[in-house]
C-alpha cells in the first residue's frame, strides 16, 4: 500500500494504492489521523484499492468515528465497484459519503455538510 | 498502561508464546497475538496447526507446552501472527480404542469446535480439492461490529408472523432480480416483499457453517448432481455459512451476516435461527474426522456400551447434548449467536433429542432445557422446539418448557391439513387447533404462544403442492420415491400437478386461501412457508434437501402470475394485526369477563351457538370476541367470525345476532372470483345480517362494527 497526500483547495487528499488489510490498516490508520483535527477536510481516493478487508474496513470506520468526534469532515472519491459493494454488503457503507471523483468530493467537503 | 500479559515467555521454532487463558474456548484475538484455548479430555497432547489461507501445507505446527494445559484445556497465546490471513486447526493424540469410544489420531487435522469463522466451502458449489486433507479450515473472525443502537426486538410471541425461508433458495432464482443471488446480501434486497407480506420475523434454515458436498451424489434420474441443499447437518456451530456470503470469497461472512440482521431489524423484522444441535456432519463410524471425534468422540457423541454412535438423529451419530461439557457449548454458542449476531430466537430441530440423557434415555427435567429456558442472555430468545426425534420420541404438547419454550404444532399442521381436504371427524380436532390447542398446551402453564402453528414448512409440500398432488414425487432425488414423507394429508382437487383446467386452478387457490385464513385466524404464533403467498411449487417433491436448482428456488415470476394470493396473504396477515382478538386470548389486554354475555371465543354450525360435532360434519363457525381500550383509551368491542364449509356443497350459516349498534361486514369470502378480500377497514356491509351463504369449500370472515 502506498499513501500520498496532497492538498487541493484546503482540502487533504490521500490517495490509497494497494490493498487496504491487515498488513497496511495500521499504516493508513496513522497517516490519515495525523490529519483529522477538528474542522480537517479530507478525502480519501480509493481509484487504486482494489481491496478492502475486514481489517481494512475497521479502520476506515475508526477513521470515520475519530471525525464526528473531532467535527471533522472527510469523504471517499473513485470507489470501486467491487470494493463498493463489499462495504455495502457488510454494512460499512454509510461511514462514508461516495463521490465519483476527487473534484466532486472536494467540493462536497470544502462545503462542510457532510459527516 | 501496559499489561504485563502482553509479553512473550516462550520461544517455540521463530514464534513468541505464552501460556494463554482458557476461557472462552477458540481463538481470540487479544494485545499482540491470538489466545487458542481448546478442550479435550482425553488427549494427551495437543498441536496447534497454522496456515496460510488456502493453502495446502502448514507454515509451522506449535505444540502446546505442559505448562500450556490447564485442567482438560489447552491454551497460548501465539503473538504477531497475521491473523486476517491465517487458518489454524489442531492436531490431537491420544487413545485409540473402538470399544472404549476413542478415536484419536494425531495424523488428523481438526477443527476447532468453536471456530467464528470457516474456510473451505467458500463459494458455494465449487467443487473442493477431497485430497487437501485440511477440509474445513478454522479462521480468526472480528467480534467487533458497528450496531449503530440495534439490538433484539423483543417482539411479543402473540404478535409474531413468521416467515420461514432458504438462504439461498430465496433468491437464487434469476427471476429474483438481486446483484448477489442466493446470498445473505441478496435477502436485504428482498426486505420490502416481506415487509409488505406483514411478517415480522424471519425463521432462517440452517446458515451455521455446512458441506453442501457432504454425500453428494449424481442423481440416476435426472443425472444432475444433489447437494445438501438444506444444511440440516453442522460442520461449524459458531460459523456462519461462508458460501452464503457474497464476500465469503474474502472471509467477510460475519459481517455480511451482521448487516443483515441488522438492517431486518431497522424494517421491524426478527430473526430466528433454525439451529441444528442433534448431530454433527462427521456421521457414523465410517464418517470423516472433521472435529469433535478426533477431539474427544468420548464427550462429544452418545455412544453404544460396544462404542458404537447412537443414531437418534436419523443422520449417523447423537450429539451428546446433556454431558456437561457439551451443554455449555451449545450455551456457548447460543450466547454468542444472541449476543454478537443479535439473533432474536432459535428453532431447535429435532429438539426431542435435546432432552436425552447420556445413554439416550428421555429425561424428565432435562439440563441442557433447563439451562437454555433460564439462561440469562438467552433472557428475550424465542425457544421454539421441533418436539420429536427420528429416533421415535414424540414429544407435541409435552415438551419440557418451563413456560419459556414454544413447539412446532405438528397435530395442527396434520388436522387442518385433514380438514381443508374435506375427512370426516375433524370438527372437534379444529375447535381445539384454532383457539391454540389447549388439549396439547395448558393454558395456565404454557399458553397458545407455546404453540408455532403452521400448514407447511421447507419439510413438505408446498401449499401450492399440497393443493396439487395427492401423493409426494420424489423420483429426482435418485431414491425411487422412496425418500419423504407418505403422511401428507394433500388433495390434488382432482388432477395430479399442473394443470390448465379453469375449475381445478380456482379450486387450488380456494384452498391456499382458505388454509391462510385459518391459519392467521388461529390462536398461537402463525408461521407461512416463504414461496406460499404466491403459490411457489417443487412439482410435488415433498424432500427437497438435496436439490439446489429451480425445484427449490422462489420462482419470482410466480409472484406477478399469482399475484391475487399474495393479495390475499398480504391482507389477511393485516387484519390478524389490526383484529388482534383472534391473536391470543391469554396474553392480550382485552377484557375476558364480558358484560355482553358473549365468550371470548364461541363455536357456532349452521345454527348460531350450536355446532355439529358428529363424524360426517365438516362445518365449523369461529366467534371471537373482546372489549379493550384503544389507542385513544374508548372502550371497543371486537367481533371476528369465520366461518368454515369443507364440504363439497354450499351451506347456509347462521349468523350469531351482535349487540345493537353493530352490523356485519363482509372481510373475506374465499368462494367469489372477484374481491374476494377487502382491505382492512374496509369491510362491506351486508345487507343480510341473519344469515351468509358459504360456497362449498369455502371460508368466509366477517366483522362486526
Amino acid at each position: 500500500m502506498e499513501i500520498k497526500s496532497y492538498l487541493k483547495d484546503k482540502v487533504v487528499v490521500f490517495e490509497l494504492d494497494g490493498k487496504l488489510d491487515v498488513n497496511t490498516a495500521s499504516k493508513v490508520q496513522e497517516e490519515v489521523m495525523t490529519s483529522v483535527g477538528q474542522e480537517c477536510r479530507l478525502v480519501l481516493d480509493m481509484k487504486k484499492c482494489d481491496y478492502v478487508s475486514s481489517a481494512g474496513l475497521r479502520v476506515l470506520l475508526v477513521i470515520s468515528k475519530q471525525l464526528a468526534k473531532v467535527g471533522g469532515c472527510g469523504v471517499i472519491a473513485n470507489l470501486l465497484e467491487e470494493v463498493k459493494d463489499v462495504m455495502q454488503m457488510t454494512g460499512f457503507d454509510n461511514l462514508f459519503k461516495s463521490y465519483e471523483n476527487v473534484d466532486q468530493a472536494v467540493l462536497a467537503v470544502m462545503k462542510g455538510d457532510l459527516a | 498502561m501496559i499489561r504485563v500479559d502482553t509479553y512473550p515467555t516462550h520461544k517455540y521454532e521463530n514464534f513468541s508464546l505464552r501460556p494463554g487463558k482458557p476461557i472462552p474456548f477458540g481463538a481470540t484475538i487479544v494485545p499482540g497475538g491470538v489466545n487458542f484455548s481448546v478442550y479435550s479430555r482425553h488427549a494427551v497432547s495437543c498441536e496447534l496447526v497454522l496456515y496460510n489461507k488456502h493453502e495446502r501445507e502448514p507454515f509451522a505446527v506449535i505444540p502446546f507446552l505442559d505448562e500450556f494445559r490447564i485442567g482438560n484445556v489447552f491454551t497460548m497465546i501465539v503473538f504477531d501472527l497475521d491473523y486476517e490471513n491465517i487458518e489454524y486447526g489442531f492436531k490431537m493424540d491420544g487413545p485409540f480404542s473402538f470399544s472404549e469410544g476413542q478415536w484419536f489420531n494425531r495424523e488428523k487435522i481438526l477443527l476447532d469446535p468453536y471456530a467464528k469463522a470457516v474456510g473451505g466451502r467458500d463459494i458455494w458449489g465449487e467443487e473442493p480439492d477431497w485430497s487437501n486433507p485440511y477440509q474445513y479450515r478454522a479462521r480468526i473472525a472480528f467480534d467487533d461490529f458497528d450496531w449503530e443502537g440495534d439490538k433484539p426486538l423483543e417482539i411479543p410471541m402473540k404478535d409474531l408472523i413468521i416467515y420461514e425461508m432458504h438462504v439461498r433458495g430465496f433468491t437464487k432464482h434469476s427471476s429474483s432480480k438481486v446483484k448477489y443471488p442466493g446470498t445473505f446480501a441478496a435477502i436485504r434486497e428482498k426486505i420490502l416483499h416481506i415487509k409488505e407480506l406483514g411478517i415480522n420475523c424471519v425463521e432462517l434454515m440452517p446458515i451455521y457453517e455446512f458441506d453442501e458436498f457432504e454425500n453428494s451424489r449424481i442423481s440416476p434420474a435426472t443425472n444432475e448432481r444433489l447437494l445438501n441443499y438444506w444444511g440440516y447437518s453442522t460442520v461449524g456451530f459458531f460459523a456462519p455459512k461462508s458460501a452464503y456470503a457474497a464476500t465469503g470469497k474474502y472471509g467477510m461472512q460475519v459481517d455480511e451476516f451482521k448487516a443483515l440482521v441488522k438492517d431486518l431489524h431497522k424494517n421491524g423484522i426478527e430473526v430466528i435461527l433454525d439451529v441444528v444441535f442433534n448431530h454433527t456432519a462427521e456421521g457414523n463410524e465410517n464418517g470423516p474426522y472433521i472435529s469433535f471425534r478426533g477431539i474427544d468422540n468420548k464427550t462429544y457423541y452418545m455412544l453404544t456400551p460396544e462404542g458404537y454412535y447412537y443414531n437418534f438423529s436419523g443422520c449417523g451419530n447423537t450429539l451428546n447434548c446433556n454431558n456437561p461439557v457439551v451443554r455449555n457449548m451449545i450455551l456457548d454458542c447460543l450466547r454468542c449467536w444472541a449476543a454478537e449476531y443479535h439473533i432474536d430466537g432459535f428453532r431447535f430441530d429435532l429438539a426431542a433429542i435435546l432432552g436425552r440423557n447420556q445413554d439416550g434415555s428421555p429425561m424428565h427435567n432435562p439440563p441442557l432445557l433447563e439451562t437454555l429456558a433460564f439462561d440469562p442472555v438467552l433472557g428475550k430468545c424465542k425457544l421454539i422446539a421441533e418436539a420429536w426425534d427420528a429416533g421415535g420420541l414424540y414429544q407435541v404438547g409435552a415438551f419440557p418448557s418451563w413456560g419459556r419454550w414454544a413447539e412446532w404444532n405438528g397435530k395442527y399442521r396434520d388436522d387442518i391439513r385433514k380438514f381443508l381436504k374435506g375427512e370426516e371427524g375433524l370438527v372437534g380436532a379444529m375447535a381445539q387447533r384454532i383457539q391454540g390447542s389447549p388439549d396439547l398446551y395448558n393454558r395456565q402453564y404454557r399458553g397458545t404462544c407455546a404453540s408455532i402453528n403452521f400448514v407447511t414448512c421447507h419439510d413438505g409440500f408446498t401449499l401450492m403442492d399440497l393443493v396439487s398432488y395427492n401423493g409426494k414425487h420424489n423420483e429426482a432425488n435418485g431414491e425411487n420415491n422412496r425418500d419423504g414423507s407418505d403422511d401428507n394429508y394433500s388433495w390434488n382437487c382432482g388432477w395430479e400437478g399442473e394443470t390448465c383446467d379453469d375449475g381445478i386452478r380456482f379450486l387450488r387457490k380456494k384452498q391456499i386461501k382458505n388454509a391462510v385464513s385459518i391459519l392467521m385466524l388461529s390462536q398461537g404464533v402463525p408461521m407461512i412457508l416463504s414461496g406460499d403467498e404466491f403459490g411457489n411449487t417443487q412439482y410435488g417433491n415433498n424432500n427437497a434437501y438435496c436439490q439446489d436448482n429451480e425445484i427449490s428456488w422462489l420462482d419470482w415470476r410466480l409472484l406477478n402470475t399469482n399475484y391475487e394470493l399474495f393479495n390475499f396473504f398480504k391482507r389477511v396477515v393485516a387484519f390478524r394485526k389490526k383484529y388482534s382478538i383472534v391473536k391470543s386470548s391469554d396474553e392480550d389486554d382485552y377484557s375476558t369477563h364480558l358484560d355482553n354475555g358473549y365468550p371470548r371465543i364461541s363455536w357456532h354450525g349452521t345454527k348460531a351457538w350450536n355446532v355439529d360435532f358428529s363424524a360426517a360434519s365438516r362445518l365449523l363457525a369461529m366467534l371471537c370476541c373482546g372489549k379493550k381500550k384503544d389507542e385513544s383509551g374508548n372502550v371497543k368491542e371486537d367481533f371476528a367470525y369465520m366461518a368454515m364449509n369443507m364440504h363439497w356443497e354450499m351451506h347456509v350459516f347462521e349468523l350469531p345476532a351482535l349487540p345493537d349498534g353493530f352490523k356485519w361486514h363482509v372481510f373475506a369470502n374465499t368462494d367469489v372470483v372477484m374481491n374476494d378480500i377487502c382491505e382492512v377497514g374496509c369491510e362491506v356491509l351486508l345487507d343480510n345480517q341473519s344469515e351468509f351463504v358459504v360456497g362449498p369449500r369455502s371460508v368466509v370472515i366477517l366483522v362486526g362494527k
